[in-house]
């Protein structure tokens, strides 16, 4: 029998722009503003159409700086919706959307509770206080640095207790180190379900004892956010045993198709391929809208066409050409040429002239990075100065970008040396 | 690689030239000016490099002819030999190479032989007259450039691929620029920016404004109470103004009706009613003596008498004569003309009579037969006459015909028999010579078996013998051996004696010589057989010589048996010997003979007598076919008096033809029809006068009757008494119908006169009855009651009306009762002051409320514009997708500015590494040139700048030199070159013209021995005009080949 059925999501990122994109079509646009308030829809729907108890969000609902007052006023939309369905609702807010962010002031509605910058637990049955429980904290500001999870403590083991909070676990080094801690500070603490936020990847850190998710981020924003997002179905019988289920709520699904051009001898070749990995994308992508990368890669004598002038804004508009805009749509954000010429490196690297000397100074440089600096310090003249700087400062070029960076600069070199040769 | 000779098709002045072979390692190229030494140099370099794409104009056409171009002969450093064609064309003109026997060789390998030296190298380095030497900007081709400063062998294309770099480069970024893709970018940022900085106030806004929201209403509650106050006793006022005029209305009706009195039950509308009821009386009385006067109009009308009316007894005939009026008309009209055609069918009718015969008339006419049954008579007549006549030519003509042919088969006839009378008749019938060939057979079939026999006899006589060694047993080899052979000889004999008997004299003759002979010969045989006969036979061969015997007996009866079997075909049968087979053969042959002689007389014999039966029977024919002929005449003539006899009979002319006849014939049956025209146009006119005569007889007896006269032009006078007579009926008719409708009248308009009386005497008693409803029978009284009623009753609705009007405003019950009273109590302008009053203060909470609302609606949509506000979605999705931009544009940025970083290092590492290669050699050669005054060249790395340094530490730029110093060290530099270029690759022929002109003897010695030490390496090709330059060459290097070129070659 169901003791407990609640939905876990977090990293709602209301109203936050999709990022990693260059140029839009106005419809496509407008279509991602308004994504992740579809994919909160989808949650909220879900939660009606699931009858479950209670909703929980793990923080980051909005997206900071640019909280935005349409996004708050969304969101509590979606809450009211809640309340007036009988389902509880309970939130903490994270690194995105500390306490001290500024916001509008707008009431929550009845069963909606907002956990404050001090631990607290809450009933999620009014009339039965000891069925379940939820614990939670919210950031006071951006940057916490201290191990919140050590502040829970479960009341006692009668009711089922979940822990609701933004942290990074372990140390996942694709995130912010803020409310570090780890799966042992969280076993600790008597929870019997961790409802975490702050990972957008979802993931199941213990399937049990307790149970500790990341449901990620319902809706993808970026294309390193690709493939299903959405939110965990919780599943609690009288037992205590949990019965985990994703659902996917998301409404516009991102895709990095990668072509490897060695085997492709021409334009149309090239054409048909992107077009047979497009079907095969859509196919994947159950009916939902599709923003897709396309990388190219690989050596080949397509990479010729490549480097002429307006070929790739040609090709991308050639495979974004598909008439009117309709739902669900498809659209190539940008396409990545990553592809090298037929050149033969390492026999260039044999040359005894100027070319050989060119190649053998870049295995040089790549082999003695300190010998970077003085690149570096040219670089700094557009990200570290200026205008351009304030922008650009924190996308400075790392080390291992550095090394990435002097590929490409050879192959410029060698494009434009060994052009002429041939010319 | 060496230029071994050149053979020019045509190029400048030389058509099909051959220069060369070059054997020495210096070549000094002597010609006058204008002798072609400027256009070999360029014959050079476009056969190895390819015409100048763009300057046609140094193209040197050929001007003596052949196709523009040429070729080269070369040999590689490692002794190779390839020829290199190349003819004016696209893209620098088509090229090709093969080796010295011929065979292609890849184009590709051009480059290698010229140690991928570019155009332009090639140009400045290796081939170079004065000017290029003098123009210092020749050194500044790229290309060259690059070789000097870089001593750029792979990296010719540097300069630009810094510059391309660069360019995109700045284009991206560039510190003090504005026009770059990163300064746009962060414009654009910037600019969203500030949006999204004002989106930000937004939830403050929010706030407040739902605060002000809040009081608006509040505020808008207070004002709505107040209103509905204020409008309630605005109602009240309202409708006491508006039933004030209704209440002293009613106060008003209500004392008019108190004095009225009431009649019950008085009629409803009764004075409109008495009014039409005494119309009504008028409008009868009116139409009754209106009737009157009508009915006695019409039955005046209905007895009327008038004139003619005995003209209606004879309504048939008048009607008779109206029918027949136009016919009659029309035969007046008719008769003349008709005449007229009778006059003309009867003229033509007489010509045709006359036409057939003067005897005719119109009698005879129309009794001639000229029925189908004559006709057949006459077609059969000429069909008979015309079947005889030719009977009786085709009878004549066969009889000439058997006439002939009986005289060709007399001829055929004496022809045989004189045939016949020429041939003998055989000595052998046909049964003779069957016999005989009978007995031929017989007696070959006997010959045959007596061979046999005497066969078998002969192969026992030798058994015999050979056992007993004895040659014969007495008599039977004298028989054996003697009379065989003698026998047959004899035997052959008889048979030719006697078939050339039978043949004939001639063959007797030569057959019984040579029968003769044969019998001599045969008894000569015999005899001699019998004297050398053996005696004596051994007892041991007893039963043989039985068998022997045997045989011979068999053999003797066999020999009897054939020549009896001969005798019958003429051979003896008491010859010695049998016939043989010759003998029989020649039997044969006679019998063949014989029997071809019988077929040739019996074949003679036939045809004569076929000849004789055929005469004979031709003979009967012609008389046949003379009789024939005869009859058919007879039967022509016959038929010809039947005709005539005919002729006659009917009265016509015998010498008429059945043709004739038939021709005669059709002209009777044309008149025929003729004559029936006449009569037809004859039977017309008869018939219109009958007709004009009946109508007369109808008419007259009526004219008379009444009064019309005829006149004498009768038929005229005729037509006008008929017309009057109808005329005169017509009226009369006329009269008679409207005495009939007046009558019909009279009826009806009385019917109508009773009706109507009726009518008016029953609007008499309506207007009475109602006068007594009224109480009253006058109706003047009637109509002052009526008016009192109707007064009445309209001032009762009215006050009812009132009543209800006042209770609308008021409401039901107490409510109305109050209301009542308080319009007793209320005047006027107290109704007036207070409804001033509350409209004023409504007035004012209106505007309150107006201005609230305002405001509320403005706050409203400024809710509704932040709650719904989406610019500031649109702001981040931009800010995003520029920043986006702008890292890439970034990255790009990077990467070219690595990429130009690169090549910089590399080309200083170059520099430092590989420069001195070019520059040593380059300052030995200048070293030497210049006897050691300038010792040192110096360029420093990364710069593109050249420094000589003089023997006492003075350092120069080239400019400071003197132009011929400054000549020098640019001919050292490109010997620095030439050298380092030879060090790594092929070694390239260095062709110079003229570049020594400007140095002095000393220097141009120097210059010379340089160029010599040069050979060493590479082949060296001078072209000049001046002698002491040959000189000068040959002065320093014996082994110099010195060539002449002059202008007319």
């Amino acid at each position: 029998m169901t003791r407990l059925k609640f939905i876990h999501a977090a990293d709602l990122h209301l109203d936050s722009p999709f990022t990693g994109l260059r140029t839009l079509e106005p419809a496509i646009a407008s279509a991602l503003k308004e994504a992740t308030f579809d994919a909160y829809s989808n949650i909220i729907e879900l939660c009606i159409s699931e009858r479950v108890d209670a909703l929980l969000i793990a923080g980051d609902i909005y997206d900071g700086d640019d909280r935005s007052l349409r996004a708050q006023l969304k969101f509590f939309d979606g809450l009211i919706r809640l309340s007036r369905a009988g389902i509880r609702s309970f939130i903490c807010h994270g690194n995105h959307d500390p306490l001290n962010g500024w916001e509008a002031r707008l009431n929550f509605p009845e069963g909606s509770y907002r956990f404050g910058a001090a631990m607290e637990g809450i009933s999620v049955f009014k009339d039965e206080p000891g069925r379940a429980a939820v614990y939670g904290i919210s950031y006071p500001q951006r940057e916490v640095r201290e191990n919140l999870a050590r502040q829970f403590v479960a009341a006692g083991p009668e009711a089922f207790s979940i822990g609701l909070l933004h942290a990074n676990v372990d140390n996942n080094a694709d995130h912010e180190a803020y409310a570090p801690c780890t799966l042992r500070d969280l076993e600790d603490t008597g929870m019997d379900y961790w409802a975490l936020g702050h990972v957008h990847t979802r993931q199941v850190l213990r399937e049990a004892n307790p149970t500790v998710v990341y449901p990620g981020n319902p809706q993808g924003r970026h294309p390193n956010e690709p493939d299903a997002r959405g939110v965990y179905i919780v599943d609690v019988d009288d037992a205590g045993r949990v019965r985990l289920e994703f659902r996917a709520v998301d409404v516009v699904r991102w895709a990095t198709l990668e072509i490897d051009i060695s085997e492709l001898e021409t334009d149309q070749s090239l054409f048909d391929k992107i077009d047979h990995e497009i079907a095969q994308c859509q196919d994947n992508a159950d009916g939902r809208d599709i923003i897709f990368r396309l990388v190219l890669n690989g050596r080949g004598p397509l990479h010729d066409s490549l480097r002429r002038p307006g070929f790739v804004d040609d090709l991308l508009e050639r495979v974004n050409d598909t008439g009117p805009l309709e739902r669900p749509f498809l659209w190539c954000e940008r396409i990545q040429a990553s592809t090298a010429s037929l050149i033969d490196r390492e026999q260039q690297r044999q040359r005894s002239d100027f070319v050989g000397d060119l190649v053998r100074l870049c295995d040089e440089l790549q082999v003695t990075p300190d010998s970077l600096s003085e690149i570096r310090e040219n670089l700094q003249e557009l990200y570290g100065r200026g205008n351009a700087g304030r922008y650009l400062r924190q996308y400075a070029p790392t080390e291992d970008d550095l090394l990435e960076l002097m590929v490409s600069a050879e192959a410029a070199c060698l494009a434009e040396l060994l052009d002429e040769d041939s010319a | 690689m060496k230029i071994e000779d050149l053979y020019i098709d045509g190029f400048g002045p030389f058509a099909a030239k051959q220069v060369g072979p070059f054997t020495g390692s210096i070549i000094v190229i002597h010609g006058v000016n204008e002798a072609g030494k400027s256009s070999l140099l360029a014959f050079i370099r476009m056969v190895l490099f390819g015409f100048p794409r763009q300057k046609s104009s140094e193209h040197y056409p050929p001007l003596a002819g052949g196709q523009h171009g040429g070729r080269l002969s070369l040999v590689d450093d490692a002794g190779n030999r390839y020829i290199v064609e190349r003819f004016r064309g696209t893209r620098g003109g088509p090229v090709s190479i093969t080796t010295a026997d011929g065979a292609p060789v890849d184009e590709g390998n051009l480059g290698r032989l010229l140690g991928g030296a570019s155009s332009g190298l090639f140009s400045n380095v290796f081939a170079f007259s004065l000017d290029e030497l003098q123009a210092e900007k020749s050194l500044q081709d790229a290309d060259v450039n690059s070789q000097i400063y870089s001593a750029g062998i792979g990296a010719a294309s540097l300069p630009q691929a810094l510059r391309a770099i660069r360019d995109k480069k700045n284009d991206i970024f560039r510190r003090q620029g504005s026009k770059n893709a990163v300064a746009d970018l962060i414009a654009k940022l910037e600019e969203v920016g500030s949006g999204l900085d004002e989106a930000e106030g937004n939830a403050e806004k929010y706030g407040g404004h739902v605060s002000r929201l809040s009081e608006i209403s509040r505020q808008l509650g207070s004002l709505d109470a107040q209103r509905a106050g204020l409008q309630q006793r605005s109602g009240e006022n309202s409708r006491l103004r508006q039933g004030w005029d209704d209440w002293v209305f009613l106060v008003d009706v209500e004392d008019n009706l108190a004095k009225l009195p009431r009649f019950d039950e008085f009629p409803e509308n009764g004075i409109v009613r008495l009014e039409h009821g005494e119309d009504q009386v008028e409008a009868a009385k009116r139409e009754v003596e209106e009737t009157k006067e009508r009915f006695k109009t019409v039955e005046e009308s209905a007895q009327a008498i008038f004139a003619d009316e005995a003209l209606l007894n004879d309504r048939e005939a008048i009607e008779h004569i109206r029918r027949g009026r136009n016919r009659f008309d029309d035969s007046v009209r008719d008769l003349p003309e008709r005449r007229t055609e009778l006059q003309s069918l009867e003229g033509s009718l007489g010509e045709r009579l006359r036409d057939i015969g003067s005897d005719w008339d119109e009698e005879r006419l129309e009794s001639f037969d000229t029925s189908i049954v004559t006709r057949g008579y006459i077609e059969q007549v000429r069909q008979n006459l015309a079947g005889k006549d030719v009977e009786v030519q085709q009878r004549t003509g066969q009889l000439e015909q058997a006439k002939g042919e009986l005289l060709e088969l007399e001829d055929g006839e004496k022809q045989a028999r004189k045939n016949a009378e020429a041939t003998e008749e055989p000595a052998l019938d046909s049964a003779a010579l069957e016999q005989k060939r009978s007995a031929l057979r017989t007696t070959r079939t006997r010959f045959e078996e007596f061979a046999r026999l005497r066969l078998r006899h002969s192969d026992l006589r030798d058994q015999l013998e050979s056992s007993t060694g004895q040659i014969a047993v007495d008599g039977l080899s004298g028989w054996s051996q003697g009379p065989a052979l003698p026998i047959l000889i004899a035997v052959a004999a008889i048979v030719l004696i006697t078939v050339s008997a039978i043949l004939g004299m001639q063959t007797l003759v030569i057959g019984g010589t040579a029968g003769a002979m044969l019998l001599i010969v045969a008894t000569y045989i015999y005899f001699k057989a019998h004297r050398e006969a053996p005696v004596g036979a051994s007892p041991g061969n007893q039963a043989l010589l039985n068998v022997v015997r045997n045989a011979e007996t068999e053999e003797s009866e066999a020999d009897q048996r054939l020549r009896e079997a001969a005798a019958v075909l003429g051979f003896g049968s008491h010859a010695d010997v049998a016939p043989d087979a010759v003998a029989l053969d020649d039997a044969e042959s006679a019998l063949g003979a014989s029997d071809t002689a019988l077929r040739a007389w019996e074949i003679i014999q036939r045809r004569l007598a076929d000849a004789l039966e055929a005469r004979q029977h031709h003979e009967r024919r012609v008389e046949n076919a003379t009789q024939v002929q005869e009859s058919a005449q007879v039967g022509l003539e016959s038929a010809r008096m039947e005709w005539q006899t005919w002729l006659s009979g009917l009265g016509l002319a015998e010498t008429l033809t059945p043709e004739t006849m038939v021709e005669l014939r059709g002209r009777v049956e044309t008149s025929r029809v003729a004559l029936g025209e006449v009569r037809a146009m004859r039977r017309r006119i008869e018939a219109i006068e009958h007709d004009i005569d009946e109508y007369r007889e109808l008419i007259e007896p009526l004219a008379n009757t009444f009064g019309i006269s005829i006149g004498t032009e009768e038929n005229r006078e005729l037509a006008s008494a008929a017309d009057a007579l109808i005329e005169r009926y017509d009226t009369v008719r006329e009269s008679e119908s409207q005495r009939d409708i007046a009558r019909h009248e009279v009826e009806i308009i009385g019917q109508q006169l009773r009706l109507r009386e009726e009518r008016f005497k029953e609007s008499q008693e309506v207007v009475v009855q109602l006068l007594d409803a009224g109480g009253t029978d006058d109706p003047e009284e009637f109509r002052r009651r009526a008016g009192q009623n109707a007064n009445r009753r309209e001032l009762e609705q009215k006050r009812a009306e009132l009543l209800v009007r006042l209770q609308q405003l008021s409401g039901p019950g107490d409510q109305f009762d109050g209301f009542k009273q308080s319009l007793a109590q209320a005047s006027p302008q107290e109704l007036e002051d207070s409804s001033r009053n509350v409209a004023e203060q409504i007035e004012e909470n209106a505007e309150s409320r107006k201005a609230l609302l305002i405001e509320q609606g403005e706050v409203g949509t400024l809710l509704s514009q932040l709650t719904s506000e989406e610019e500031s979605s649109a702001l981040r999705v931009r800010k995003n997708a520029l920043m986006e931009e702008l890292r890439e544009q970034a990255r790009e940025w990077s990467t070219l500015t690595i990429a130009e970083e690169l090549l910089l290092r590399t080309r200083m590492k170059f520099q430092e590494e590989r420069q001195p290669a070019v520059i040593q050699h380059a300052q030995k050669f200048f070293a030497t040139i210049t006897d050691q005054r300038y010792d040192r060249l110096y360029s420093p790395p990364g710069e593109q700048t050249l420094t000589v340094t003089e023997r006492t530490g003075a350092r120069k730029q080239p400019s400071e030199l003197s132009r011929g110093t400054r000549e020098q060290l640019y001919l050292a530099l490109r010997f620095g070159l030439i050298r380092e270029f030879g060090e790594r690759t092929e070694r390239l022929p260095v062709v110079v013209d003229e570049v020594l002109v400007n140095f002095d003897p000393d220097r141009a010695r120097r210059a010379a021995a340089a160029f010599v030490e040069l050979s060493q390496t590479n082949q060296v090709l001078v072209f000049t005009c001046h002698p002491e330059t040959v000189d000068l060459f040959t002065g320093i290097a014996a082994d110099t080949q010195v060539i002449e070129i002059k202008p007319s070659e």
